[in-house]
Parts: C-alpha cells; sequence; structure tokens
C-alpha cells in the first residue's frame, strides 16, 4: 500500500467513523515510516475537517460526529507519543471540563476532538469538575485557554462562579475563557465575562482561534 | 359514532385551558421554581408533595394554566434500576454516565434478570403518591431511546446503533417490554391518568438525522404504544424535535421529515412540538407549509410551540412577546395551539414570564383577533416572588384546597379540558338554559369512570370511582360501558357499524339512552360552529 493510499485511507476511515480502522491505519503508517506529523496533517486531521463541513451541510450528525471524534481519538492515540513536543498542541493548551454537579459529556467528546483536530493540545479533566480542579490545574498547567461545558440552568452558573474566582485568583488575564452547552448563549458569555461562545463543536474551535489572536 | 361527539386523546386536549376561553400557557421549570423559592435541589427533587406544593404556589404567581415545577423525568427509570445519579446541591440530578448500568450484553443480561419492584423502587413510589401527578393527567416517562441513552451513554448507544445492532435492539427491547410498560401501567392503574407521554428529548435533530430516527427509534415507540392500547392507555413519545442550533443550517425538509417522525410517534396524531429549537427565528410558514395537508383534510392540527429558554432568560421583553404574538399570529386560528415556556431557566428574571403570560392570554383570547396589533397588551407588574409569597400564600394554598377537591381524574380530566369551554358559549348557554341531563361514560378497566352533567345552561364532568356499586346504582339518562381502548375506537369512530353491533351483541359494549347521548354530540358540535 503506498503511502498515499494509507492517508486517505486514514482520513476516509476518520471520516466515516470506522475507529477500528482508523488505528490500525494509523499504525501501519508509522511503520511505513511516514512522518507523524504528516499521518496527523494529511490522515487524520482531514478526516475531521471533512466532518465539520459536512455537519455545515447537514449531511452528518450527532450521530455520525460521535463515531467520527472516536475513531480521531484513537488514531491519534497511536502517533501523538511520538510527535515531538513543539509538534503537539501548535495551536495553544487548553483545559476542558463539564462543571460541577453536570455529568453531560456529549458536547465535551466532540470538542475535545474538534480541538484537537485544530491543533491545540487537550487536558481534559471531565465531568462533574470542582471550580478548585480548574484552578488547581490552571496553576499547574498554565493553559492559554479554559474550556468550559455545561447542559443544565443551573449548572450553567456554576461558570460564573469559575470566572469570579480566576478573578479572585488574579488569574483571570493569562487564561481566555470559552464557554459551551446547550442553554448558554453571547449574552451570558458577556454576562458572566467570558471571552467566547462555541455554539457546537466546530464553532468552538474557530473561536477558540480567535481568541489565541 | 360521532353522534356522542368525538373524545379526543391527545396532547393538545390535555393542554389545552379547559374553560378558561384563551389559548394556555404552561411551563416546564424545576430549574427556575427551585431557585425562585429558594428551596435545595435534593429535597426539591426527593420529596414529590413539596415539589408539587411550590410548583403550585409558583404556577399561581405567574398566572400559569397549570402547576410549575416538575421533576428529573429523564432520570426516574434509570434510578429504579439502580443506576447512579449525582444530586448537585442546587442542581437537578443528572444520570452519571461515566458509571453506565451497560457496558455490554452481560450487563444487558443482569439487569433483565433483575426483579424490578415497580411500587417501590428508587422515586417511583413519589410519582405514585403524589396528588400532582393525578393532576397533571398524564403517566410521564422517559422514552424508550433517551431510557436507553440513560442506560449506556450516548456515544455508546450510537456506537452499538451502528455497529453492534444486536446490543442496540436488545437494549431498546428491555427499555420497553422490561421497564417502561409495565411501570406505565402501574402508573396508570395507580393514578387513573389515560395518556402516557414520554420526555425524549435525545432523540432529536441534530442529535439523530430523521432516518436514523424513523428505522431506528418510531419501531420501539409504537411497540410501547402498542403494548400500553392492550390496558387501554395511550402513549405518545415526543421524539423527533427540531433543534438545530446555527440558523443557517435551517432546512425546511429535515423540518418536515422530523415532524413525520414526530407523528409517527405519537400515534399518528397530527400533533407537533416546536420545543427545544430557535423558534424564535426558524421561519413558522415552514410549518404551515407541512400542516397543509391536515388541514385539507378538516384535521385539527395540535401545536405546542415553545418559547426558547435562553430568550426567556436573556429578552428583551418586547422580543418574548412579539415571539408569542407570532406564534398565535400564524397558529391560533387553525390549529391547537398551546405555548410552553420552555426549561426556564433558573436566574430568568420573573418580568420576562409575567410578560410571556399575559401576552398568551391577551393575544390568545379566543376568538382570536384578526389583527393582533389593535390589541392592547398590559403586563401586570407584580411585587417579587419573596414579598408576593409573604401576602399571598395562605390564600393560595386555600385556594388550591379548594381546587384539588375538584380534580378531575382519568376520563374526566381528560373530557373536562375538551368539553369545559362550552360553558363560554353563548348558544349552549340560551339553548340548554332549562336543560337536566347526565351522562356516565364507564370505562370497565380504568379507575375511573366519568358523569357528565348539563343542568341550567351549565356543563360539568367528574369523575367517579369505578367501584361496583357506584356505577351500578347511577341512575344517568344515556351512558357507554367499555373498555378504554373500544371507547376511544367507539368515540372516535374508528370503529364500523358492523363491528359495533358485534360488540353490542357480545356484550362488549353497552349504550344506553342513544338518543340522549345523541344530544351530547349536539352540545359538542356548538364548538365548532
Amino acid at each position: 500500500m503506498t503511502n498515499l493510499k494509507i492517508l486517505e485511507d486514514l482520513k476516509k476511515a476518520v471520516l466515516e467513523g470506522d475507529d477500528d480502522i482508523a488505528q490500525e491505519l494509523a499504525q501501519k503508517a508509522l511503520e511505513q515510516d511516514i512522518e507523524p506529523m504528516i499521518i496527523v496533517n494529511q490522515g487524520i486531521i482531514p478526516g475531521i475537517q471533512e466532518a465539520g463541513e459536512l455537519w455545515k451541510q447537514n449531511e452528518y450528525f450527532h450521530t455520525d460526529i460521535i463515531l467520527c471524534a472516536e475513531a480521531f481519538r484513537l488514531a491519534m492515540e497511536i502517533i501523538e507519543p511520538k510527535l515531538s513536543a513543539g509538534e503537539r498542541g501548535s495551536s495553544g493548551k487548553i483545559i476542558i471540563g463539564t462543571v460541577a454537579g453536570d455529568m453531560h459529556n456529549l458536547g465535551k467528546i466532540m470538542v475535545n476532538a474538534t480541538l484537537r483536530g485544530g491543533g491545540f493540545e487537550v487536558i481534559d479533566l471531565g465531568e462533574d469538575v470542582s471550580k478548585e480542579t480548574f484552578i488547581q490545574t490552571i496553576k499547574e498547567e498554565k493553559p492559554d485557554i479554559l474550556g468550559l461545558g455545561c447542559y443544565m440552568t443551573t449548572t450553567m452558573l456554576e461558570m460564573k462562579e469559575i470566572v469570579k474566582q480566576l478573578e479572585n485568583e488574579g488569574l483571570r488575564n493569562s487564561v481566555k475563557v470559552l464557554i459551551g452547552g446547550v442553554p448558554c448563549t453571547q449574552e451570558f458569555a458577556d454576562e458572566i465575562k467570558a471571552d467566547a461562545w462555541g455554539k457546537d463543536a466546530f464553532d468552538a474551535v474557530e473561536k477558540a482561534k480567535e481568541v489565541m489572536g | 359514532m360521532a353522534q356522542t361527539g368525538e373524545v379526543k386523546k391527545d396532547l393538545g386536549s390535555v393542554l389545552s385551558a379547559g374553560d378558561k376561553g384563551y389559548i394556555s400557557i404552561l411551563a416546564q421549570c424545576h430549574d427556575h421554581v427551585m431557585y425562585l423559592a429558594e428551596v435545595p435541589a435534593k429535597p426539591f427533587f426527593t420529596d414529590f408533595n413539596l415539589n408539587f406544593e411550590i410548583g403550585g404556589l409558583v404556577g399561581k404567581y405567574y398566572d400559569l394554566d397549570g402547576p410549575a415545577g416538575g421533576y428529573d423525568s429523564y432520570d426516574l427509570e434509570v434510578e429504579a434500576l439502580g443506576g447512579k445519579l449525582i444530586y448537585g446541591e442546587n442542581s437537578m440530578p443528572t444520570i452519571d454516565f461515566r458509571q453506565p448500568l451497560i457496558k455490554n450484553y452481560e450487563d444487558l443480561e443482569k439487569l433483565k434478570n433483575k426483579k424490578i419492584d415497580f411500587q417501590n423502587a428508587g422515586r417511583f413510589p413519589m410519582i405514585l403518591n403524589t396528588k400532582g401527578s393525578m393532576a397533571s393527567g398524564m403517566c410521564i416517562f422517559c422514552s424508550p431511546f433517551s431510557l436507553a441513552v440513560g442506560l449506556m451513554g450516548f456515544p455508546k448507544l450510537i456506537r452499538a446503533m451502528k455497529k453492534d445492532p444486536k446490543l442496540y435492539h436488545g437494549v431498546m427491547s428491555f427499555a420497553v417490554d422490561d421497564v417502561l410498560a409495565p411501570w406505565i401501567r402501574i402508573q396508570n392503574e395507580t393514578t387513573g391518568n389515560l395518556l402516557g407521554i414520554g420526555a425524549d428529548a435525545w432523540a432529536s435533530v441534530p442529535n439523530l438525522s430523521p432516518k436514523e430516527m424513523m428505522d431506528w427509534i418510531v419501531p420501539y415507540n409504537q411497540r410501547l404504544e402498542k403494548k400500553c392500547k392492550e390496558f387501554g392507555l395511550m402513549t405518545m413519545n415526543v421524539t423527533g424535535d427540531y433543534c438545530e442550533e446555527r440558523l443557517e443550517k435551517f432546512d425546511p425538509k429535515i423540518l418536515h421529515d422530523s415532524f413525520d417522525v414526530e407523528i409517527a410517534s405519537m400515534g399518528g396524531q397530527p400533533a407537533l412540538f416546536l420545543v427545544m429549537g430557535r423558534w424564535h427565528e426558524y421561519p413558522l410558514k415552514a410549518v404551515r407549509d407541512y400542516t397543509e395537508k391536515f388541514r385539507k383534510e378538516g384535521k385539527n392540527v395540535s401545536i405546542t410551540a415553545g418559547i426558547n429558554a435562553r430568550l426567556l432568560r436573556d429578552g428583551p421583553i418586547e422580543k418574548i412577546v412579539d415571539n408569542i404574538k407570532r406564534f398565535i399570529d400564524a397558529f391560533g386560528r387553525d390549529h391547537s395551539l398551546s405555548i410552553i415556556l420552555s426549561n426556564i431557566p433558573a436566574d430568568t428574571p420573573s418580568e420576562h414570564i409575567h410578560a410571556a403570560v399575559a401576552a398568551t392570554h391577551t393575544y390568545g383570547k379566543f376568538p382570536i383577533a384578526d389583527n393582533l396589533d389593535e390589541i392592547e397588551l398590559k403586563i401586570p407588574t407584580k411585587k417579587p416572588f419573596k414579598e408576593w409569597r409573604i401576602e399571598n400564600e395562605s390564600i393560595v394554598k386555600a385556594k388550591m384546597k379548594e381546587e384539588a377537591k375538584k380534580e378531575r381524574c382519568g376520563l374526566a380530566g381528560l373530557l373536562w379540558q375538551q368539553m369545559g369551554q362550552i360553558n363560554q358559549n353563548k348558544k349552549f348557554k340560551e339553548n340548554y338554559a332549562d336543560a337536566k341531563m347526565s351522562f356516565l361514560y364507564n370505562l370497565t378497566d380504568q379507575r375511573y369512570s366519568a358523569l357528565i352533567t348539563v343542568e341550567n345552561g351549565t356543563l360539568d364532568v367528574k369523575h367517579i370511582e369505578n367501584d361496583g356499586d357506584t356505577i351500578k346504582n347511577m341512575v344517568v339518562d344515556g351512558s357507554i360501558a367499555c373498555t378504554a381502548s373500544l371507547f376511544f375506537d367507539f368515540t372516535g369512530g374508528k370503529i364500523s357499524k358492523v363491528s359495533m353491533l358485534l360488540k353490542m351483541l357480545t356484550g362488549k359494549l353497552k349504550v344506553k339512552g342513544m338518543k340522549k347521548m345523541k344530544e351530547l354530540g349536539n352540545i359538542m358540535s356548538l364548538l365548532t360552529e
């Protein structure tokens, strides 16, 4: 199999959410001595990018994106350890998590994949993440962006508290805050003094890039 | 058998405002009620009497056409099966998706072999023992697909759907056969409610495509519907809501396909939900285009129109009012419209809700005016809830107690929602000023029957406990006695004359006082004149 064919098939496997095949092809690409960064840029990322286009055209729904994100994750799991420190997360570092009291992770799974596809190094703190954990991790990891997700109108208010706490700790100027999730709006982002609101997983990457300038 | 007046068993009827003479406005607002009344989450979601009482109070504060409040309807079945919930200090409980009950076939088998005590598991007893459950007239449940999401998590369920269909079908069959059908039956037997409404927010666009929903979800909704029909209950699943976030992605074809999914999940009745999406921005013409075929056939399309939660929170008031006016203008005259304030965010300003209610009751007054712009809207200024509560709580609670005494359970509640508005009808008042008639609809397999009385130009409906003696000793002018399922087929004109005669001969259907029954049909036809 030629290198070009492997990369094309890898892209297709990510796009179609064939996670086992994507992982297998990522491994095969490494064995054929294709540069890890080329595998990412010409195989894996184009898959998730095309999924984004199909999403915008109403061809893809969350069912497709979720499988695509999983194929992306598994392929990256093979390649990421082989990337040099400089190659990883060239767009910036972002910490993401669903706020305390909220267990919903569908949006976050997709955002995780699209952000990584957009060249961000993503530290995913999971669901039901306390304010203290966010603050502590920011101090330790010094990310460029903090991404907060929520699904409920009650947990949405927790975002406000986190932003306040960032101010109290003197961290607000060192990290951009990006919010997302069903109940959020641009108005709410403005109200809590977040830097941006991502209306869906693909918009989140665009907004993350925007706030990075 | 339209002579007796068709008795509808659809959501539009249940959500109507009875005899109030205007379009009803209801609210899904557990978060907001909890926040407004400063009740901590744990007691609010575990003490349903408290939940109902506070919800009732907030409902009165806002002058809604039903109690506010409510509960986490997506969690109860999973919790009863042993699933872990996270109870936040200030937030509604949610399923802990990190620890799903079903990860593989083995877990599914284990659950299938688990004996579920539907009377006592989890928070089921609170549903069964709370007055509010009866007042709603509905048996609420989590629809098959959303329940399966609760059991597995969305990504894993989708993975099963696409890559391991056997597991997907196993989970969905378990949800319908082993959990939902028996749970709905217990609710029906205990509360007497005749309509089952399933919450299915996970099954919506753009989570899934309409085709995926039609192929993978609708068959299970219909399977549940069939099972519940056996014990006289009609189930409807709110599947297929269109909630595309990006306005530039709005697509009438996908919208219409998702309406097909909704109707297929609603027992084939033209009932549409415009609830979760950006309905303040989507073009309503696309909805009218879809309902045209039904209207041409003379069918009444029920529309539950939601005011976007974020619009409601962020305002401004003018935009909220315009949104309601727009719905009423588009659907108020030739659809059966109800307004619902969808999942009101916790910290929504009260004045936004007061405005929404005033707009609905003013612009939605029957008959709907030709030009809504000519109607003056007065939005009441009310004190903040906390102050209002101090001044009004005891009076309102006493009023609620009185209303509770008049509660109509089972069929009586359903009939009242449809028939109550006749009391606003001038012709009825004049023609039947001296009339005195009574009719009994005896649903032999249900907890309650319904007694309809017409006296001095006023119609009333009461429920009658279905114990043998009470029913046997009743003297009425006309009556129908049969199972609930047959009753709705009969009154809805769904059985042929031959079949009807056969059922009468075999004693499955007993009709007395046919002439008087026709009179009731005449009365109800005044509503459509």
